[in-house]
């Protein structure tokens, strides 16, 4: 019974939550934060059923029968006039590919309720924003129907608009402003797309309802499906029949695409001297592209990290690139294969590119905010890279980096606010010698910037190798990858180094001083709180560090279905028999 | 001879049960006048209960019509068509009047005239029934008159400088738009010898006509009707309309006659189009046209202080977005334009409703004023910002599915004609949406995020605005959930296609 609906569960549940704070008169201003701690703990223990009920055998990906957890209510349906019905449905489950991304999700974001707890000005606004912000995050790791990935993937930008622009640093305003245009610019490309795949693919088993095949959804077997999809390749099925769906798992099979439609692969359609196709690929690329961020349309970010307070910086990084990292695995790599294949080249260059300049940005910076975010930007570009290999390692090694820099990020940006909260200042320049003033949080900081830069025993490690394992060897399988980019990403290891224990050399050692507006009583060591933050991502990094079968066992399985879907991808122009 | 004029008055005469709207509206502009007349107590409110009576029976019978009417009906010696489109854009006129009203409950700028602002009010829902079933183009003529002489007059009622000089510039182009358009159709009788421009022999006539007659003329027309809605480039008069007219006037003018103006010129495209065979390109007349419109309207709202103007500026760049619906012209295309219609009227006349009552109760006229304004509010700032998120064409607000519904349209009809004009449209469409947020965001903006001078208590907030604000902010938010049962609604309109 928990089953059927866990997932709804998690997303409603802090909807929920967010009227009742929203709604709760301003007495009660001490019970906010308690309500979303409340909340997101809850969210942890249904995560731990979805782990520990979680069938590791079960691929999803493209497969809609094998997708766990999943629940599905008609949710949209009319006449599109000439061109069939529409269909959107309420359509969530996970697989593989995202049940980490929910198990992340749930973790950062109670971290951040933590992380929040000082927060006192406009709580009310705060808590409520946060758990929309939450319930968004959940929804687009788990939706299955474009449009519904849309709704949650658009409906992140207002609440994050609020919280970077009501309770952040001076230059918030423009920050905040920057963040909308820039995110909405990616998802106004996303939604061209959309509105192209689904003008073009019809839900076979709707479709064989509608011509009688079948009594309901329900009764539609594989036969009749491959009867349906033999008669729309036969142009037999009529135009009023035919139920065009936002289902992205429909979205994977060539067969579903309507003859001569847009994006069938029949007939290659040139938009703007392109095919029609690689177009759109390239269409979400831009788009994810800018939410991950990718350099050079990662100009928002610095900007949004720096001016953000804490928690939000937390979330941001944790978990908001990972949203455009798996929305272009969802969408673009598994519904436009073709393209995937087509530009990996490139999307291995700008992966390699932001892993490179992003460590040279982070070099140069003497904002301690700025370079965590920076390094953010370098290591994102990992995950870029390893995608684009399309081997098994290097897809693993692209989702444990997400998981990795999840939980190594989010204590990063944690880090900058225990210095920033005591002393409201995060020139690196303006600190020396912090490790005999404050040796605890001293050697967290030294622990994280390690597990950041890829030290053995933490988890950065086992995704990075894994990811310049899998570009290497991509050359010898699938010939997409070249060699030298893996060598120029290893290069962005030492850099990380460099920057790191540089920061670690000028901030920590040597002998104390602080300088500028920095007040040295004001700084103190880490307190109880703090403690409880750091602890468990610490444990997280050190446990995925040294047994990284924790996350693998989960995503093998989808993992190799996902390359073997892209690699072998059916969307081949026949040849003429 | 004789049995010729009985025939006319028999056909007038079993017309009439089919012309109730439109006779009730005719009835209640001689009443309002007449009872305008007598100087009794509390006139003001009786003028405006009657006219919301009025209006109200006018929707109910347009509501019936819709119900019981499933035929196409030739009517007043074919001068009019009543078929289901029309019915439904009947429908849409008598809302958006309705609401006017309702808005402008409170509204005190016109003193003691109220009895002329009613009756010219009802006047342009009037003319705008006329045009929605006109089938010959005196009818529209007719129609557009109507609407066009009542406009003039209530662009005049602040009773200021500012808005008799607008009153006068509104004047002075709509009647040389109208002489243009009636020039055009002049020669259109010359092509055809009729003017009945619904039936088959006058697009056989005109099929037959030479092309660069027939350009001019058929130009000439649309540049009338596209006047109407406010067009680039013949949207000039609506800024300094916009600007000087009392803002339920200001709203009114936003939907009644602009959609009007929509009505008239679907059918007159299914005409002129010559079913492919026209010299002209309309596809890409229209899309260059809802080009400029798009952009005119938002990079001027962009730069405007005052929320009004602003909010009449992003108008212009609706027309734009509506005109995407005449650019792909399919039969989706036209039911995409009426869902966005629909949408477009309580998301307009939400955002006027909010910014008069806060002109009226808070002395908040430039967007600067806003500051602050949620701590005084909290409620009406939600409200405000859900009303702002549709405008832009954001989820979770029908705005969206509006969005969505004409831009699919459109990309569809580039993928049936290949006509690289509809994808630069899409393409410049979609970035303007973003240009949008800019200035829609303005007000949440000052709204939450800046300290202002608003720390005063809260207005009353029962007032009849409020609950036809809330009712429309929860009506965007219900039909974005479930589009369903309005899109049934206009998919059981047909157009002959």
């Amino acid at each position: 019974m928990l089953n059927d609906y866990l997932l709804s569960t998690l997303i409603f549940l802090p909807l929920t939550a967010a009227v009742i704070i929203a709604l709760l008169p301003q007495p009660a201003k001490q019970f906010y934060k308690y309500i979303a701690l409340f909340v997101c703990f809850v969210q942890l223990i249904l995560a731990g059923v979805i782990y520990f009920g979680f069938n590791h055998n079960l691929q999803g990906v493209r497969e809609i029968e094998s997708f766990q957890y999943t629940e599905f209510t008609p949710w949209i349906n009319f006449e599109l006039a000439s061109l069939g019905k529409l269909s959107a449905n309420y359509f969530v489950g996970v697989d593989g590919l995202s049940v980490t991304m929910v198990l992340l999700s749930v973790v950062v974001l109670l971290i951040g309720v933590v992380s929040s707890w000082n927060i006192t000005e406009k709580a009310k606004g705060y808590f409520s924003l946060y758990l929309v912000l939450n319930a968004a995050i959940i929804g687009c790791f788990v939706a299955l129907d474009f449009l519904l990935f849309y709704l949650f993937f658009e409906f992140m930008l207002l609440p994050m608009y609020f919280l970077i622009g009501l309770w952040g640093g001076p230059r918030r305003d423009y920050a905040s402003i920057k963040f909308f245009l820039y995110t909405l610019l990616g998802s106004v490309l996303i939604l061209i797309v959309m509105i192209m795949l689904y003008l073009s693919v019809v839900d076979p088993a709707a479709t064989a309802v509608e011509l009688n095949l079948a009594s309901n959804i329900e009764n539609v077997s594989p036969d009749i499906v491959q009867q349906v999809q033999d008669m729309l390749l036969a142009r037999q099925v009529p135009v009023e029949n035919l139920v065009h769906t936002f289902n992205m798992v429909y979205m994977t099979d060539p067969g579903n695409y309507i003859p001569n439609s847009v994006m069938d692969v029949q007939v290659v359609r040139e938009l703007l001297g392109q095919p029609a196709r690689l177009l759109a690929f390239l269409l979400l690329f831009i788009g994810f592209a800018i939410k991950i961020p990718v350099v050079p349309v990662h100009t928002w970010l610095p900007d949004a990290h720096v001016e953000a307070p804490t928690p939000i910086s937390v979330v941001l990084a944790g978990v908001l690139l990972k949203v455009g990292a798996y929305g272009l695995i969802r969408t673009g790599y598994l519904i436009i294969p073709d393209g995937a294949i087509h530009y990996a080249w490139w999307i291995g260059l700008f992966g390699v590119i932001s892993i490179i300049y992003g460590a040279m940005c982070a070099l140069a910076s003497r904002d301690l905010k700025k370079l965590i975010a920076y390094s953010s930007v370098s290591h994102m570009g990992f995950v870029l890279l390893g995608l684009a290999s399309l081997t098994s390692e290097g897809v693993s090694g692209a989702i444990y980096q997400m998981v990795s820099h999840g939980i190594i990020s989010a204590a990063l940006f944690l880090i900058a606010g225990v210095v920033y909260d005591r002393s409201h200042n995060r020139i690196i320049e303006n600190y020396s010698g912090l490790a005999s003033k404050m040796p605890k949080y001293s050697i967290f900081v030294i622990i994280f910037f390690f597990a950041s830069m890829g030290l053995p025993g933490f988890s950065g490690f086992i995704a990075e190798v894994f990811v310049l394992l899998g570009s290497f060897s991509s050359s010898v399988v699938n010939g997409l990858i070249p060699r030298w980019m893996t060598i120029l990403a290893a290069t962005g290891l030492i850099l990380s180094a460099s920057y790191y224990l540089w920061t670690i050399q000028r901030m920590f050692f040597g002998q104390f001083f602080t300088k500028g507006p920095v007040e040295a009583n004001s700084l103190t060591d880490i307190n109880r709180r703090e403690y409880l933050m750091f602890i468990p991502l610490f444990v997280l990094a050190l446990l995925l560090g040294i047994f990284p079968g924790l996350i693998l066992d989960l995503i093998n399985q989808s993992v190799s279905l996902f390359v073997e879907t892209v690699n072998n991808h059916e969307f081949k122009i026949p040849h003429n028999n | 001879m004789e049995e010729g004029l009985h025939h006319k008055l028999t056909g007038i005469n079993s017309s009439l049960p089919y012309f109730l709207p439109e006779v009730i509206l005719v009835g209640g502009i001689i009443l309002i006048v007449f009872v305008g007349l007598f100087n009794i107590g509390k006139k003001e409110l009786l003028m405006r209960v009657l006219a919301a009576v009025m209006l109200a029976l006018v929707l109910y019978f347009d509501i019936r019509q819709w119900l019981h009417e499933d035929n196409v009906r030739q009517l007043f010696l074919d001068m009019v068509t009543l078929d289901r489109a029309a019915i439904l854009w009947k429908i849409l006129f008598g809302t958006g009047g309705l609401f006017t009203v309702l808005m402008g409950f409170k509204y005190r700028g016109w003193y003691d005239k109220s009895g002329e602002y009613y009756a010219l009010m009802l006047s342009v829902v009037f003319g705008a029934h006329l045009v929605a079933m006109a089938s010959n183009l005196l009818m529209i003529f007719i129609g557009i008159e109507v609407i066009s002489i009542s406009s003039y007059i209530l662009t005049t009622f602040s009773f200021n400088k500012n808005s008799t000089e607008a009153g006068l510039k509104y004047l002075l182009f709509g009647a040389a738009a109208s002489g243009v358009m009636i020039f055009g159709m002049s020669w259109l009788y010359a092509f055809t010898g009729s003017l009945a421009f619904t039936e088959q022999s006058f697009l056989e006539m005109l099929m037959k006509a030479d092309a660069l007659p027939l350009i001019i003329a058929s130009l000439f027309v649309t540049a009338g009707l596209l006047f109407k809605i406010s067009a680039a480039p013949m949207h000039i008069w609506a800024p300094d309309v916009y600007t000087s007219a009392p803002t339920p006037v200001v709203a009114f003018f936003s939907i009644v006659p602009k959609l009007a103006g929509f009505a008239i010129l679907v059918r007159w495209m299914l005409v002129i189009k010559l079913f492919g065979f026209s010299p002209v390109d309309w596809a890409a007349v229209l899309a260059v046209v809802a080009m400029l419109t798009i952009a005119i309207g938002n990079f001027s709202a962009l730069w405007q202080n005052n929320a009004k103007r602003m909010l009449a500026y992003s108008s212009i760049a609706h027309s734009g977005f509506l005109l995407i619906g005449l650019v792909a012209f399919s039969e989706l295309a036209i039911q995409s334009l009426l869902f966005y219609a629909a949408i477009y009227i309580l998301m307009n006349v939400a955002a006027f409703i909010y910014v008069s009552y806060l002109e009226r109760e808070y002395n908040i006229i430039n967007i600067k004023d806003y500051k602050g304004f949620v701590r005084t509010s909290p409620l009406i700032a939600t409200v405000l910002v859900v009303i702002m998120i549709s405008l832009t064409g954001l989820p979770p607000t029908a705005g969206f599915t509006a969005k969505l519904l004409i831009f699919s349209a459109l990309w569809d009809g580039y993928a049936a004609t290949d006509h690289t004009m509809m994808l630069y449209l899409l393409i410049f469409g979609l970035l303007n949406a973003v240009v949008s947020l800019f200035y829609y965001l303005k007000i949440p903006y000052f709204m939450i995020f800046k300290e202002g001078a608003h720390e005063g208590k809260a207005k009353k907030l029962y007032t009849i605005e409020n609950f036809l604000g809330f009712f429309m902010v929860l009506a965007l938010l219900i039909l974005f959930f479930k589009p369903d049962g309005l899109m049934r609604m206009i998919n059981s309109v047909s157009f002959a296609f």
